[in-house]
């Protein structure tokens, strides 16, 4: 009853600041356009231009179509929008004159917290559901491929990227109280700072200084790592993913990055409780 | 019974993480709170009244010391059940209606939605608020905010009720309207906290006061008790002669306010009497005698600046 109450909360406010709606308008649009403009039909459209290869594979083109969709460039967007929405959140729970009202009720701090992050991560998990339905049902549809994969590992691999950004967002908010600030530090952590320890491979071969490697890799490990799980969820679409080296080894970058989300929730948990409002 | 109770109850609010600087908010505070009474909590600015309220709800934590609720520690949330709370400068949520501000705060209290309905609607017309419910609060006044702020106080029929500068903003109609709407919540049976720089309207209201100055418990009693002014009485009487003013004056050292109407400070009831005796033996004729009342403003003042000094 209390979660539901803060859950619908947390909802109203979202839907208030009109950012989700931009979102999902502005998503909307752009996804119709460019599947209006892309002919998709394999005797008309752009496949039959490439059937003239004997390699090329129709449902594997459409898999990658999907794939452009939510690739690199609109990743960064989708997740920097959805940080965005949810940054003001905490702080503005903090606000003086609101948290009195709302620690005077018979309610745990703990619950608040966890409370706050499954509303956020409750919301961007339908606003996701909804861009992706969108894409997979209109190509699906114009190009008679259903990918199931696709709607199942996008939508559940950038929700689970989004809550552990979020988690870190959280405990931002309550350290500074101040939503540009939590958000000018989550969007550094998010790119550049992720974005370029995901490249560490391709660094190690550059970096022969033993130390520095030593603190990359620290940084790595401890630090979340959105892109890494974003291009496992995009080897899983394509059925790519190997697994290669264990389960462990494969999946690394999103058990380490579950610790992340963990220990944030943790920390904001406890620093929440311990402090006078 | 006692409802609230508080044990040498100590804040001390460091000024930075590392700073040695310190401010002590409460000292030793010893406070108990009667069941079914109005109760003010006076103090100038600084005092510890609000963080005295805010440990209570268990928004600051005390450095040292104990309180209770209903008997209950307040570190446990569910003390706060049966708890009403309207902060100073209150700031609900200005996406919502005034209707979803309550029905948001009281589901948080473990309300459910049919009650929910029916005492939003009791209390949005009990503050005359009722044609403003569907309107956003970003839209309402001061005033509007804090009859608001009322209702969402009383929404989950708490017996205790925390009331931070409750007509703050309210216009003198508005202020009678809250004032007899607390009366009659006490009539019920509510226990009722009010901090309020207001003095006179704590006077109108309040049973018990407790007076804070730099976070010590100066003065605790009822209204009555404390605003009575020992050995000095009100004496009216038929018109006096000038012979006996002039011996009011001089022998028992009376201020005459005027012909018939004068104030004696004496030092036992038996010099009361003694003068009695005299005005009896002139055949002045005695309308009546009361003790001298200060008001709450002047006590207030009177323990400031006597603690000043």
């Amino acid at each position: 009853m209390i979660f539901w109450a803060l859950t619908k909360g947390t909802i109203k406010e979202a839907l208030s600041k009109k950012i989700l709606l931009s979102v999902f308008g502005l998503f909307s649009i752009i996804v119709l356009i460019i599947l209006a403009l892309i002919n998709l039909d394999s005797v008309e459209g752009i496949p039959s231009l490439m059937q003239a290869n004997e390699e090329f594979d129709y449902r594997q083109f459409i898999i990658s179509i999907e794939l452009i969709m939510i690739s690199q460039p609109p990743f960064l967007i989708i997740m920097t929008l959805f940080m965005v929405m949810v940054s003001s959140f905490i702080p503005s729970m903090l606000e003086k004159g609101n948290i009195e009202v709302l620690l005077s009720k018979p309610v745990s701090r703990t619950s608040i917290i966890i409370s706050k992050f499954l509303s956020g991560v409750i919301i961007i998990f339908f606003a996701l559901l909804y861009l992706v339905l969108l894409i997979w049902v209109i190509v699906s549809a114009k190009s008679g491929v259903w990918h199931f994969n696709f709607l199942l590992y996008s939508v559940f691999y950038y929700t689970y990227i989004f809550a552990v950004l979020y988690s870190a967002i959280i405990l931002t908010g309550l350290l500074f109280r101040s939503t540009i600030l939590s958000l000018i530090v989550n969007i550094m952590l998010f790119f550049p700072v992720t974005a370029v320890l995901s490249l560490k491979t391709e660094m190690a071969q550059v970096i022969t200084n033993k130390p520095v490697m030593f603190i990359i890799d620290f940084i790595y490990y401890l630090l979340p790592k959105p892109w890494d799980i974003r291009a496992i969820a995009s080897s899983l679409i394509e059925g790519s993913f190997t697994g290669t080296g264990g389960f462990f080894y494969a999946y690394q970058p999103v058990i380490t990055s579950g610790i992340f989300m963990v220990a944030m929730l943790f920390l904001s948990i406890y620093f929440f409780n311990k402090k006078d409002y | 019974m006692n409802i609230v109770q508080t044990e040498n109850l100590t804040k001390i609010f460091k000024s930075g993480r590392f700073s040695n600087n310190s401010v002590k908010a409460l000292d030793n505070l010893s406070l108990n709170i009667e069941e079914k009474k109005i109760f003010g909590l006076l103090g100038p600015n600084g005092a510890g009244k609000t963080t005295l309220v805010k440990i209570l709800l268990g928004i600051i934590y005390p450095t040292s010391g104990k309180a209770e609720i209903f008997g209950k520690n307040i570190s446990n949330h569910q003390s706060r059940r049966r708890v009403g709370f309207l902060p100073e400068n209150h700031r609900f949520p200005e996406y919502m209606t005034g209707e979803q501000v309550l029905f948001f705060y009281g589901e948080l209290s473990g309300m459910k939605h049919t009650e929910l309905k029916k005492k939003s609607d009791e209390f949005l017309s009990l503050v005359d608020m009722e044609k403003w419910r569907k309107t956003k609060i970003k839209k309402y006044s001061k005033g509007m905010l804090q009859r608001l702020g009322l209702a969402q106080a009383m929404l989950n029929n708490p017996e205790l009720i925390f009331l931070d500068e409750p007509t703050d903003g309210v216009d003198p109609i508005g202020r009678k309207q809250i004032r007899d709407i607390l009366v009659n919540l006490n009539s019920e049976g509510k226990t009722i906290l009010v901090n309020s720089h207001l003095l006179s309207e704590v006077e109108l209201i309040c049973d018990t006061v407790a007076i804070l100055n730099k976070g010590l418990l100066v003065k605790e009693g009822t209204v009555e008790d404390l605003t009575v002014t020992e050995n000095a009485y009100i004496i009216k009487t038929s018109d006096l002669s000038e012979s006996i003013l002039n011996t009011l004056l001089s022998q028992y050292k009376a201020e005459i306010s005027s012909k018939n109407d004068f104030k004696y400070k004496s030092s036992s009831v038996e010099d009361l009497n003694l003068l009695i005796d005299y005005l009896r033996k002139e055949k002045i004729l005695i309308n009546a005698i009361s003790q001298e009342k200060n008001s709450l403003e002047d006590l207030f003042i009177n323990v400031i600046e006597q603690e000043a000094v």
